[in-house]
């Protein structure tokens, strides 16, 4: 890995070798005297300077960056942000002291900013690993004395979290002009050395040393035949998993996907114990289901209004005067900044802690002794899924041009319930079978959705107007533009309707009915 | 470099001084033909030297004929200018280090150059091409460089020297009073094949260079925020 910022970008990159052998080589002299030895009668080495480096690993919670291949590091000393990938190179930026975590507009403007800016999304950059590293540094030298490539060898260690030895590595840095003397010193080096080609980079093995893991869901495993119980608990268990590691994100404010993921687990789990929690010891479901009928809605209004603020940008852009909104984004912030109070204040409450802990005790108990037996994992999977896909056919068979708005939202409901259902059950299914449900279901929830939110956005924004007005501070302009809005939510909400009976037949006919029969491997 | 500017420096001489310095073969594949006619990328031939952050397009003894080469391209006078171009992405700062003499090479360097650095042997001669050159600049068409004259070689025993030093920047404002003495360690950079602020950074050379150096940053800023 190479920091210095003077080098160009189109430089050919370094080659990194891992050193394989049993001890590794304990002083600069013992450096020199093996690359000295294995480069002799070929090029000469001169000894260069040494480096320290201290390295803050970053990415978001969800690791997206690692997810997109690129590697993002913060060297603290430099204030220096560095941004590779294998593909594009590295970008630097410097960007002096910051704290993390950080979302992208607190990091200054550049070219790192603007790469992140997409892959990162609204999620806010956290440190992931830190680590240390000291660099000894080589020229390789032809016969006119002039250098032909430069040799760093690394030695670094994790500092958090936990402390440990990464393994040391070498860099073999190309100078432009001497790609051929480069090759011959890898070459030579990993043929006379226990130096290795190593695929991964320096943040890889810090990452790998710590044992750190993006926060995601379906960490569970499935087999066929398991008693029915078994698999539905470790299932929850993994939701709350996902619960519980998104609260200190969502107490600390660190960024608005916390609260999204976590009552993603919220709906997850509620779906599942309505309809799998019979196969859970007797009066476990009906216990706990209105216990997270609570969390899912002391986590709305905090949901709600963020959802406004991060389109508010976009839903200015779409009224005449654009500044007349700026009072109503106002607006919001207050009553964000008040909804994110009451819902940190349930988060830390005794409930939700008890809520968590017998949760937990009851679902690890199933998974130490499942009792029950009427059917398998598969059997209960197809069965299911089955069963609430009539009920999704039933529903939305009864949706014409006219339908209240009531039974809109409850086959929305319905068709979420079935897509948590069917994501459950992912182990089990026929892989072709199961992408094509979830992209039947997923259009259809895309334009459900619509329809909901329209609604729900217009109906909030009523709600918004009244209570600027009662706070008497509002001018008529802001009360205009939030109308325009209203008539487009208006209009959005009718054209979903108006796609939705038309393209019935496309997510729930009969090709669909065939996705769902070959879902569930037997 | 110690600005981080991506600079590359062009040996244009065929005698290939600056590429002996930095330790580099004076050899180009093709050599100006193929550099003239852009059947080779400018890029391909370029080496890195030793210092980070400076690259160096070697010399190569076909450019004794580059004249030739260049007056066979349409609108000659500009040809390394177009050559140039698309090296803009890659560096911050290109030197073009040509033979002293008027030639089609140095008419293209001028067309090509933002600042035009006239390295001045205190004597009335190099008074006298200055002067030329000046009047040369000041008739080619559209973009015209800024010259800037320093004086190089200086002996201040001399009294020839002293007086021209002392006279000619009030004579010319195109004339800086900065002068790189006639010292060993100038000499040095050819024996250690290395520039003087490398091994002697504190010797007035170097810091006679340097000082050049703070004055052509300042040319090139103000230069370039003429052009915004």
């Amino acid at each position: 890995m190479v920091f210095r910022s003077s080098y160009l970008p189109s430089a050919p990159a370094s080659t990194p070798l891992t050193w394989i052998g049993a001890a590794v080589p304990p002083g600069k002299a013992d450096i020199e005297a093996l690359f000295g030895g294995v480069l002799n009668g070929h090029f000469a080495l001169r000894s260069g300077g040494i480096e320290r480096r201290s390295l803050v690993c970053l990415d978001t919670a969800d690791w997206r960056l690692r997810r997109a291949g690129l590697d993002l590091v913060y060297v603290e000393r430099d204030g220096l942000l560095a941004l590779s990938s294998p593909d594009s190179g590295r970008i630097e930026q410097t960007v002096g002291r910051l704290r993390w975590p950080a979302v992208i507009n607190g990091i200054p403007a550049g070219p790192v900013r603007d790469a992140l800016s997409g892959p990162v999304w609204v999620r806010a950059l956290l440190p992931i690993a830190k680590g240390r590293l000291v660099g000894l540094r080589f020229s390789v030298l032809n016969e006119d004395a002039k250098t032909v490539a430069r040799l760093v060898w690394w030695d670094g260690s994790l500092q958090a979290p936990g402390q440990a030895a990464l393994p040391a590595r070498v860099d073999i840095e190309c100078l432009r002009g001497y790609q051929k003397d480069a090759g011959e010193v890898v070459r030579l080096l990993s043929a006379g050395a226990p130096l290795g080609a190593t695929s991964g980079s320096w943040l890889d093995d810090m990452r790998g040393t710590a044992g750190v893991v993006p926060i995601s869901s379906q960490r569970f495993e499935m087999q066929p035949d398991q008693p029915a119980d078994l698999v539905v608990a470790e299932a929850l268990l993994a939701y709350l998993f996902d619960l519980e590691a998104n609260v200190a994100g969502v107490i600390g404010d660190v960024d608005t996907e916390y609260l999204h993921d976590l009552r993603i687990a919220v709906r997850r789990t509620r779906s599942i114990v309505k309809l799998l929690g019979d196969v859970l010891p007797e009066g476990l479901a009906e216990r706990m289901a209105p216990e997270f009928r609570w969390l899912g809605q002391v986590t709305t209004p905090a949901r709600d209004l963020d959802v406004y603020l991060l389109s508010v940008d976009e839903l200015a852009a779409s009224v005449s005067r654009p500044d007349e909104l700026d009072p109503f984004a106002e607006h919001i912030r207050g009553q964000r900044a008040l909804a994110y109070r009451n819902l940190v204040r349930a988060l830390r409450s005794r409930r939700f802690s008890s809520l968590c802990q017998v949760w937990r005790a009851e679902l690890e108990s199933v998974v130490a002794a499942p009792a029950w037996h009427q059917l398998t994992a598969s059997q209960l999977a197809d069965e299911r899924v089955r069963r609430i896909f009539r009920k999704v056919r039933k529903r939305a068979s009864l949706i014409g041009a006219d339908s209240p708005a009531e039974e809109v939202h409850a086959l929305r409901k319905t068709c979420k319930e079935m897509r948590y259902l069917v994501e459950l059950f992912k182990p089990l299914c026929a892989p072709k079978a199961y992408k094509q449900v979830i992209r039947d279901f997923k259009d259809l929830q895309d334009i459900l959705g619509e329809f909901q939110d329209s609604e729900v956005q217009a109906a909030a924004l009523r709600q918004f107007a009244q209570e600027m007005i009662d706070g008497g501070t509002v001018k008529a302009g802001t009360i205009l533009a939030m109308g325009e809005l209203c008539g487009r939510f208006d209009a959005s909400q009718r054209n979903a309707r108006d796609e939705l009976t038309a393209h019935h037949d496309a997510y729930l006919g009969k090709q669909a009915v065939r996705h769902v029969k070959r879902l569930v491997r037997r | 470099m110690r600005e981080n500017r991506r600079t590359l420096l062009w040996d244009l001489d065929p005698q290939g001084a600056a590429s002996y310095l930095f330790r580099i073969r004076p050899r180009v594949k093709g050599g100006s033909p193929k550099l003239v006619q852009q059947s080779r990328p400018l890029l391909d031939a370029v080496k890195a030297t030793d210092f980070e952050g400076l690259d160096l397009l070697p010399a190569d003894f076909t450019y004794r004929h580059m004249d030739i080469d260049l007056n066979e391209r349409p609108r000659p006078e500009r040809t390394l200018r177009r050559l140039l171009q698309p090296l803009e992405d890659e560096y911050d700062l290109v030197v073009l280090d040509t033979p002293p003499s008027m030639s089609l090479v140095s008419e293209n360097v001028l067309n090509a150059s933002d600042v035009v650095l006239v390295p001045l042997i205190p004597t009335v001669l190099s008074v006298r091409t200055f002067e030329q050159l000046s009047g040369f600049v000041a008739e080619l068409d559209g973009r015209v460089p800024v010259i800037r004259g320093f004086f190089s070689m200086v002996d201040r025993r001399r009294r020839l020297h002293r007086e021209i030093l002392a006279n000619l920047p009030l004579q010319h404002a195109q004339v800086s009073s900065i002068a790189v003495p006639a010292a060993s360690n100038v000499e040095q950079m050819a024996v250690r094949r290395a520039p003087v602020t490398a091994f002697a950074p504190r010797s007035p050379a170097a810091l006679a260079y340097l000082e050049l150096w703070a004055e052509i940053s300042d040319l090139l800023a103000t230069r370039s925020s003429a052009a915004e």
